[in-house]
């Protein structure tokens, strides 16, 4: 193919790979700060996305203004999750399975939620921009691809940072590593913990606005979705903030040009079978590699 | 010795009563609809006793069982329509194909914890997408219909009861014969790597062979089980085997109690027929079962099972109290 | 009897990336002997251990078992070969009563496999029978019999570590290596540990343990082997080890003041 074709390839397989590499992120903050897989997490990207389209229904507002509300929008959804349903079974003193399973059960309640408030039909998000597509030179590259990669990248470095530069994202790093001994610090676990719900949701629900005007909003395309984030995440290395990123974009690459080669009915396996070759390789995932080298059986 | 064997007596009782009490269902509520509920009960129990060895017991998280599932189910259903083959033949073949292709899972079977899990999920997902992209084999999305009903010598299960009674005999035999597996050395074999993988190769164990044989065991029952369900409902459709059938099971096993099939049976059971009874309120009925998930899972560790058992320790501890000579005995661990 | 070693090893290393765990290291155990194994804080002593046990690939040299190379083999072979071991942080089945973590050292005794099982073969139910007495008889040897319903996770520490040896112990292993046994014991549970070992001793097996604990050490061992920064220092009987100055020196540093050389 010629060079031109393999770049918006290329650009495509970016996008998608952010919206992962977001999805990823949230997987992994969870999974860091309490271990828990967060199996509604594709939940919360079909939330973001059904909160942008409303917004779009509903009000005037710009774009910006609606990834932005509907970020927050989601981010407040993971937080209602904690302390409403998690934080309660951690107070019970649930297994960490009993905790998993019931994020399998608040998916399913999500999911419901969803299909009853905006029915069963996807929604098509309006026209956004001007000009559905932007020239980069002899690229024809659709406008919100650009901006999936803009806002994706962009909130991917404002995290990083967040989390390195800040008090509260070094708390968090604190929290996770060692939850007793930043306890002793005067960190409130708690709190900690909410926090990371509240940004996995935004992050999530980023995923989920940037995604839906690409293809449709519905009530169950958090289940595929977040799937594929989950399988990007552990692509990464479960629990690593820059292998979640990384394993959003490999995977997205893997994928798009994985369905090129083989033929698309197979699509969704294409992701899985090569991520279980990776994982047969580094088990601890891509991330596993640095640190270790111990040679343990 | 005779306190332990009139334990066994006792439990062998306690069986035989739950076993004509489920024998006599049908012949009390002889509705076809619910006798069919009933065989699929049946038939999710024997799904989740062995995801119940792999989960359970070896401590494995899989995503797979809905796949070996859809495996067997296929294989049966094709074998008898499209070879003729007798059902019994067809029944065995099932779970041998079944555990077969659990070889596949071989190489990842030393990967542990979500990682395991999203191996298997890949698994699962590669089998659906076979099912329903090999048409030439499966008539993919269009469903395999006119699946015979199972024929034993003169006998045809065409019924439901009759198709009710079958599974049922089924699942007590897997049921019996995985409580014997499970009390073996096998089964402690793999309590042992559940618990401690480290100690269990200090012993001796060859965790990796272990695994593989469990998975071989767990896929072998899933297998006769879609066989069950592929001469039950005489039509197959591989969108009724995609990993959210793996996570159906899994839902029993929990909600159930894991590390025991009792906890498996009941879970399977309950799960069954929960969102049937839920039909009532048909449009929040998944809203309802998924809180009641959220809300099972409040309950301890142990599941239903566990919340039974502390209930019939507390009722016994009452009865006791009064002859003492019993409790000191009666010191159990697990 | 045998004047040939039960376990030997020629030239083990062990690096982890570029730092040397241990290296060249050549160590003789004979039939029946009790090895102590000290040296300073990160000297090798539990990597040498943990390869000997199979639980690290050696980087090179090679270890023998009764004259055969078992050079990178993995744990659950030598265990069936008979090479059996207790682990530094206790590993035991926390879930399992006593009896229970004991029976699990039977495994490699029985054979009784899936369709055995299933079939409640005559084999198998005497299998059975067989393994809970001869736990039952280890669990007397070590002391533990009237706790052999005790869920492990109950047990106070010292009995955990007995229950740790008794599970070793259960299959004749023909080398048990105890890794830091009387970590965490107070005096009298070292005495006894002492007399476990002189036990296990009479009856044939061969010990070897890695220990801080220098009156368990001097007086349940034989032979004392030292190790420092990966190498041999030195080896001979207790008395020879406590008279090295080396050894003192590696220990306490030069005039008994702690230096850091290197």
């Amino acid at each position: 193919m010629e060079w031109a074709r393999f770049a918006e390839q290329l650009v495509g397989a970016l996008a998608i790979g952010c919206i992962y590499s977001l999805i990823a992120l949230g997987y992994s903050m969870i999974i860091r700060a309490t271990e828990i897989l967060h199996f509604a997490q594709g939940e919360i990207v079909m939330l973001g996305a059904m909160f942008g389209v409303t917004l779009f229904r509903f009000t005037p507002l710009p774009y910006v203004a609606v990834f932005i509300i509907a970020m927050a929008l989601a981010g407040v959804a993971g937080f209602l999750l904690e302390v409403g349903v998690y934080r309660v079974l951690r107070g019970r003193k649930v297994t960490l399975l009993n905790i998993m399973i019931a994020t399998v059960g608040v998916s399913i309640v999500l999911q419901n939620v969803a299909r009853l408030t905006w029915g069963s039909e996807p929604i098509r998000y309006p026209t956004i921009y001007a000009k559905a597509t932007y020239s980069l030179g002899p690229l024809q590259v659709p406008t919100q691809m650009l901006w999936v990669v803009l806002a994706g990248l962009a909130l991917m470095v404002a995290l990083q940072l967040f989390f390195e530069k800040t008090r509260q994202g070094l708390a968090l790093q604190a929290a996770a590593q060692d939850p007793q001994t930043a306890q002793l610090m005067g960190i409130n676990l708690d709190r900690t913990i909410s926090l990371t719900f509240a940004i996995s949701g935004a992050v999530g629900g980023a995923a989920g606005v940037l995604l839906a005007p690409m293809f449709f909003a519905t009530f169950d395309m958090g289940f595929i979705t977040g799937i594929k984030g989950f399988v990007a995440a552990t692509l990464g290395g479960l629990g690593s903030i820059p292998g979640a990123m990384l394993g959003g974009i490999l995977f997205g690459i893997l994928e798009t040009f994985g369905a090129i080669w083989i033929s698309t009915s197979y699509k969704d396996a294409i992701g899985m079978i090569l991520l279980i070759v990776i994982l047969l390789v580094f088990p601890q995932g891509l991330m596993g590699l640095i640190g270790q080298g111990e040679g343990r059986r | 010795m005779s306190r332990s064997s009139s334990r066994r007596i006792r439990d062998v009782g306690f069986t035989l009563i739950l076993v004509v009490a489920f024998a006599l269902l049908p012949l009390v509520y002889p509705q076809e609809y619910f006798v069919h509920l009933l065989a699929l009960s049946a038939i999710s129990t024997i799904l989740a006793m062995g995801l119940q060895l792999v989960f359970g017991y070896a401590g494995q998280i899989s995503i797979a069982h809905g796949a070996f599932f859809g495996i067997g189910a296929y294989t049966s259903a094709l074998l008898m329509l499209r070879l003729g083959w007798p059902f019994v033949l067809a029944f065995l073949a099932a779970g041998a194909m079944a555990a077969m292709w659990s070889l596949v899972l071989v190489p990842i079977v030393r990967l542990r914890g979500p990682y395991l899990a999203v191996a298997t999920l890949g698994f699962a997902i590669l089998v659906h997408l076979i099912l329903l992209n090999e048409e030439w084999l499966t008539e993919g999305p269009f469903g395999l219909m006119n699946v015979p009903s199972p024929k034993i010598g003169s006998w045809t299960f065409g019924s439901e009861a009759r198709m009710y009674y079958l599974c049922l005999a089924c699942a007590i035999l897997i049921y019996f014969g995985l409580r014997r597996i499970v009390s073996s050395r096998f089964g402690r074999a793999l309590e042992a790597i559940e618990q401690n993988e480290e100690a269990a190769r200090s012993c001796g164990i060859d965790v990796r062979l272990y695994k593989i044989k469990c998975f071989l065991v767990a896929a072998f029952t899933a297998g006769l089980a879609g066989s069950l369900f592929a001469h039950l409902t005489h039509y197959l459709n591989p969108n009724d085997f995609t990993f959210w059938k793996s996570i159906q099971i899994i839902l029993m096993i929990v909600v159930g109690g894991l590390g025991s099939l009792e906890g498996a049976v009941v879970g399977a059971i309950i799960m069954t027929l929960l969102p049937e009874y839920l039909r009532a309120w048909d449009d929040v009925r998944l809203l309802i079962y998924g809180l009641l998930v959220i809300v099972f899972m409040a309950f301890g560790k142990k599941g239903l099972i566990g919340l039974l058992q502390s209930a019939v320790v507390l009722a016994r501890r009452r009865l006791r109290r009064t002859t003492s000579s019993f409790g000191l005995a009666e010191k159990t661990a697990k | 009897m045998s004047d040939r070693a039960l376990l030997e090893t020629r030239g083990l290393s062990r690096l982890f990336g570029g730092v040397v765990a241990i290296e060249g290291f050549d160590i003789e155990v004979r039939k029946g002997e009790v090895r102590g194994l000290i040296g300073p804080n990160g000297a090798g002593k539990t990597t040498l251990f943990n390869v000997i046990a199979g639980l690290l690939r050696p980087s090179s040299g090679q270890t023998l078992f009764e004259g055969e190379d078992v050079s990178g083999h993995s744990a659950h072979q030598l265990a069936r070969l008979g090479i059996r071991r207790t682990f530094q942080n206790l590993q035991l089945f926390r879930d399992m009563t006593v009896l229970q973590n004991v029976i699990m050292g039977l495994h490699t005794r029985g054979r009784a496999e899936v369709f055995a099982a299933l079939l409640r073969t005559g084999g198998q139910r005497r299998e059975e029978r067989w393994m809970s007495d001869e736990a039952l008889r280890t669990l007397e040897f070590i002391g533990l019999s009237d706790e052999a319903q005790t869920r492990a996770s109950a047990l106070p520490y010292g009995r955990m570590r007995m229950l740790e040896v008794g599970r070793a112990l259960v299959s004749q292993p023909k080398l048990l290596l105890l890794d830091e046994p009387a970590a965490g014991l107070n005096a009298s549970e070292c005495l006894t540990l002492v007399d476990l070992i002189d036990r296990i001793q009479e009856r044939g097996i061969t010990v070897m343990l890695v220990e801080h604990r220098m009156d368990v050490v001097m007086r349940a061992c034989g032979t004392i082997t030292v190790l420092n920064y990966g190498h041999k220092l030195a080896e001979g009987s207790p008395a020879a080890i406590q008279a090295n100055s080396e050894v003192v020196e590696a220990y306490l540093g030069r005039s008994g003041t702690f230096t850091r050389r290197r």
